[in-house]
C-alpha cells in the first residue's frame, strides 16, 4: 500500500483503484439477519415464519422496515406501529450501524444474526424516538456534521449542501450505492472526498480551528492536494468479557447497555508528515488501561524464519527471561532490524565502568534497557546503539506493550500496527466515523 | 481571535469555578455538582437537580387527562383534582457536558411532569417564547432534540452544540470591542446596523441554530494578552446565558454583577 512504484502517476492511479476496491467491498457487506416477530405481538395461528434478510453493514435497522413489515403485517394487532428490534432481549440503538452493532454484540458471529422484531410497546426509556425514516436521516445528517467538524474544523461541508445533494446522498446509504455518494462529496467544500487518491502525507494538516478552516481548505481544494484532517471521528464501544477465550462462543451475552461503555474521542492527527498514525496509538490514547504493563519483546511478524524459541514466551511474558537463558545459553537475545523492542529507563548510576567522568557520558547516554540486558541510549530518531556499538537502524522503540482485547472494525480483526488513515478511508462508517468494537478480558 | 471552543482540561477548570460562583451566591437555589466520570477527557460532567419548572396548561395535557377520565372515572372525577395537577411544578434535570467533537460544553434535560410522566417535545414547545419555539419547529432535527446521554446512554434533550462555538467567538469579540471603551454599562438592546454600539446579536447564518437577544453584557476586567485564560473563568456564565432560555433553566442575573 504507498507509493512505491517507479511511474510515480501509476502508482498513485494504482492505488485509488485499490483503495475504491477496498471501500466497495466494505460499503457491499451485509448481515444476514433472520428476524423473528416478538411472541406478544403474533395475534394469528399459525405463528408467521421468521424473516432471512440481507441488511447493510453501513446501514441503519428501522430502514428496513419496508421490506420487514409487510411479512408480518397479517398477523399484527390493531394499532399503530412503530418498529424495534432487540437481541436476546437486549432492544437495539437504532441510530449505531447494523454492522456495528453486529460486531459489539455478537462476540462470535452468528450466521444468520437472530433478531426479534417489535412493532409495539416501544422502550421509550431505553431507546431515543424513532419516527421513520426522518429520524435515521437526520441522526445521520447530524452525525456526518460531527464528523465533518472534527476532521476539519468546520460543517460547512455538510450544511453547504443543496436540499437535493443531501437527499441524493442520503439515498446512497440507504441503498448502499457507494458510487453516488463519492460522487456527491466530491464536489463538496472543504472535500470530504475519502476515495482521493492523494495519501495524507501529502498534504498539510488541516487545522481543525474553525475560524481559518475554510479559506485554508478552500485554496488546497483549488489547488488539488490532498487534505489531511486535523482529527478522526472515532466512536469506541467496549465490551467486557469474563475471561480471555480462545472460543468466543462461550461469553453470556449483552443484557444491559449499561454493561458496556461506549463514547466518541476523535484523535488528533500528527501534523508532521512522518508519523504515522496506528490503531494502537488511538487506542493507547483512549484506552490506556486495557493495555498490560507486562510486555514481551515482539517479533516482526512478517518474518516468520526469525521467529526465535523467545516468541513462545508472548503468551507468557514474566517467563521471557528464563526462556532466553535456558534456550540460548550465554548469548543474548538480540532483536533483529524491524522489530518492536520493550525498553525500560534505567535509573541513574545503573552503569557500571570505571572512570568517574567516563561513567557520567555512559550514564547521560545509556538511558534504557529491555528486558535481556541489552542496553540502549536514544540519539538520533531510529538509530539505536547498543553497548557493544552494533548500530541498528530502523529498530523501532515503542512501548509495546500487550493489548488484552480484540479489535474489531467492520467485522475485521485489525493488526494494530495498521495505519490510521487507511482505516479511516476504507472501514469507516456511513457518517464517515471509525466504529471501533473491543472485546476485552481486562475487568471494568 | 478566539474561535469560542474550550479544551477539555479548561472545560475542568471552568466547571469548579462556576459551581463555586453559583453555589456560593446562590444558596437559595439548586445547587450544582461534579460527577465524576473517568471515560470524559474532562473527567467529569455538572449536574443540576430537581429544579422546578412552573406547569404550562397545554391542551395537549387537558386532552390526556379527559381520556383517562373516561377509564377511572373515579380517579379524576373531581374538577379540583385536575386544577391542583396543572399547577403543581415539573421538575428538570440538567447535565452540562463536554462535548469532545465540538469542543464545547452542551446541555442536557430531562423532566417530568408533577403526575409522573416525561416531558416531551411538545411540552418543551409549548413552553418556550415565541422565537425559541419558532427556531424548534424549522429546525426540527438540529436545534433541540432527543438524543442519547453519552453517559447515561438513555434518552434525554439536547440543545445541539455546533452553533455555540461561534456564539462565543462572536461574545468575545464584542467583549474586546467594549473593553476598548472601557467598562460597559447594560446597553439598551438595539436594532443590527445601528453605529458601532452593536449589541452582540448573532447573525443567522448556517452555522447557528438559534437567535439570542442578550440583554446584559457582563463587563470585563482588565484582560491579559491571553484570552482564553481570562475568559476561562466566565466561559460557563456566558454560555449559560444564551442557552439557558432555551432550555428554560433560570440564570440568577446576579451572578454576572458578581464577576466584577
Amino acid at each position: 500500500m504507498g507509493n512505491e512504484d517507479e511511474d510515480g502517476k501509476t502508482g498513485e492511479e494504482d492505488f485509488a483503484v485499490r483503495a475504491f476496491e477496498a471501500r466497495k467491498h466494505v460499503w457491499m457487506g451485509a448481515i444476514p439477519l433472520l428476524v423473528h416477530l416478538h411472541e406478544s405481538e403474533v395475534t394469528s395461528l399459525p405463528a408467521p415464519t421468521p424473516l432471512l434478510i440481507l441488511a447493510p453493514r453501513n446501514g441503519y435497522l428501522p430502514l428496513l422496515a419496508d421490506s420487514i413489515k409487510p411479512h408480518f403485517q397479517s398477523t399484527l394487532p390493531p394499532g399503530s406501529d412503530t418498529i424495534w428490534f432487540d437481541y436476546e432481549g437486549l432492544p437495539l440503538k437504532w441510530h449505531i450501524p447494523t454492522g456495528v452493532l453486529f460486531d459489539l454484540l455478537c462476540a462470535e458471529p452468528e450466521r444468520p444474526w437472530n433478531l426479534t422484531v417489535h412493532f409495539r410497546a416501544y422502550p421509550f426509556d431505553l431507546l431515543s424516538p424513532c419516527e421513520g425514516e426522518d429520524s435515521v436521516k437526520w441522526n445521520f445528517v447530524n452525525a456526518l456534521k460531527e464528523a465533518s467538524y472534527v476532521m476539519f474544523g468546520s460543517t460547512k461541508s455538510v450544511m453547504n449542501l443543496s436540499q437535493t445533494e443531501q437527499s441524493d446522498l442520503w439515498k446512497s446509504v440507504v441503498k448502499g450505492d457507494l458510487e453516488s455518494y463519492d460522487h456527491i462529496f466530491s464536489r463538496s467544500k472543504p472535500g470530504m472526498n475519502l476515495n482521493s487518491n492523494a495519501p495524507w502525507n501529502t498534504g498539510r494538516s488541516a487545522s481543525h480551528r474553525p475560524s481559518s478552516a475554510d479559506s485554508e481548505l478552500e485554496n488546497k481544494r483549488t489547488r488539488g492536494e490532498g487534505v489531511r484532517p486535523g482529527r478522526l471521528p472515532m466512536r469506541f464501544y467496549i465490551r467486557s468479557v469474563k475471561e480471555k477465550f480462545d472460543d468466543f462462543c462461550d461469553s453470556s451475552p449483552v443484557d444491559s447497555w449499561d454493561q458496556l461503555v461506549y463514547m466518541t474521542r476523535p484523535i488528533d492527527v500528527p501534523k508532521d508528515k512522518e508519523t504515522v498514525l496506528t490503531l494502537r496509538d488511538a487506542l493507547m490514547k483512549v484506552v490506556p488501561h486495557l493495555f498490560s504493563s507486562k510486555s514481551p519483546i515482539v517479533n516482526n511478524e512478517s518474518d516468520e524464519s526469525r521467529r526465535s524459541p523467545e516468541s513462545s514466551a508472548e503468551s507468557d511474558p514474566a517467563k521471557l527471561g528464563e526462556v532466553s537463558d535456558q534456550d540460548t545459553g550465554n548469548e543474548k537475545l538480540e532483536p533483529e532490524v524491524g522489530d518492536i523492542v520493550v525498553v525500560a529507563p534505567l535509573p541513574c548510576g545503573a552503569d557500571e565502568t570505571g572512570d568517574s567522568h567516563e561513567a557520567l557520558e555512559e550514564e547521560s547516554r545509556m538511558n534504557a534497557q529491555d528486558p535481556c540486558g541489552n542496553l540502549y541510549e536514544f540519539g538520533d530518531e531510529d538509530k539505536l546503539l547498543t553497548t557493544t556499538g552494533g548500530l541498528w537502524e530502523g529498530l523501532k522503540v515503542q512501548s509495546a506493550k500487550q493489548f488484552e482485547g480484540v479489535v474489531r472494525i467492520q467485522g475485521i480483526e485489525l493488526n494494530l500496527d495498521i495505519p490510521l488513515d487507511w482505516v479511516a478511508r476504507n472501514l469507516c462508517g456511513p457518517e464517515m466515523f471509525i466504529h471501533l468494537c473491543i472485546c476485552t478480558w481486562v475487568s471494568r | 481571535m478566539w474561535d469560542g471552543t474550550l479544551s477539555a482540561a479548561d472545560f475542568q477548570y471552568a466547571s469548579k469555578e462556576f459551581m463555586k460562583l453559583w453555589n456560593h451566591e446562590e444558596c437559595n437555589m439548586n445547587q450544582w455538582s461534579w460527577e465524576e466520570r473517568p471515560e470524559s477527557s474532562a473527567q467529569g460532567y455538572l449536574i443540576l437537580e430537581g429544579v422546578s419548572l412552573p406547569e404550562i396548561e397545554t391542551p395537549l395535557m387537558h386532552e390526556s387527562l379527559s381520556m383517562e377520565t373516561d377509564d377511572k372515572e373515579e380517579l379524576f372525577s373531581d374538577d379540583a383534582t385536575l386544577t391542583d395537577l396543572t399547577s403543581q411544578p415539573s421538575r428538570c434535570t440538567y447535565h452540562v457536558i463536554y462535548n469532545e467533537s465540538y469542543n464545547v460544553p452542551t446541555i442536557y434535560f430531562r423532566g417530568y411532569h408533577s403526575d409522573g410522566s416525561p416531558i416531551n417535545w411538545l411540552d418543551i414547545h409549548m413552553s418556550l417564547p415565541s422565537h425559541l419555539a419558532q427556531q424548534m419547529d424549522q429546525n426540527r432535527w438540529t436545534f433541540l432534540t432527543q438524543e442519547e446521554h453519552p453517559y447515561l446512554h438513555r434518552p434525554w434533550f439536547m440543545l445541539h452544540p455546533c452553533g455555540t462555538s461561534s456564539i462565543m467567538s462572536l461574545m468575545s469579540t464584542e467583549r474586546l470591542k467594549q473593553k476598548s471603551r472601557g467598562y460597559a454599562t447594560p446597553p439598551e438592546p438595539r436594532k443590527r446596523g445601528e453605529g458601532e454600539d452593536k449589541q452582540a446579536v448573532p447573525s443567522r447564518s448556517s452555522d447557528l441554530e438559534f437567535d439570542t437577544k442578550l440583554e446584559f453584557i457582563p463587563s470585563i476586567r482588565e484582560a491579559p494578552t491571553n484570552q482564553v485564560g481570562n475568559y476561562r473563568d466566565q466561559y460557563l456564565l456566558t454560555w449559560l446565558s444564551f442557552v439557558g432560555p432555551a432550555v428554560r433553566l433560570p440564570v440568577p442575573l446576579d451572578l454576572f454583577k458578581s464577576l466584577n
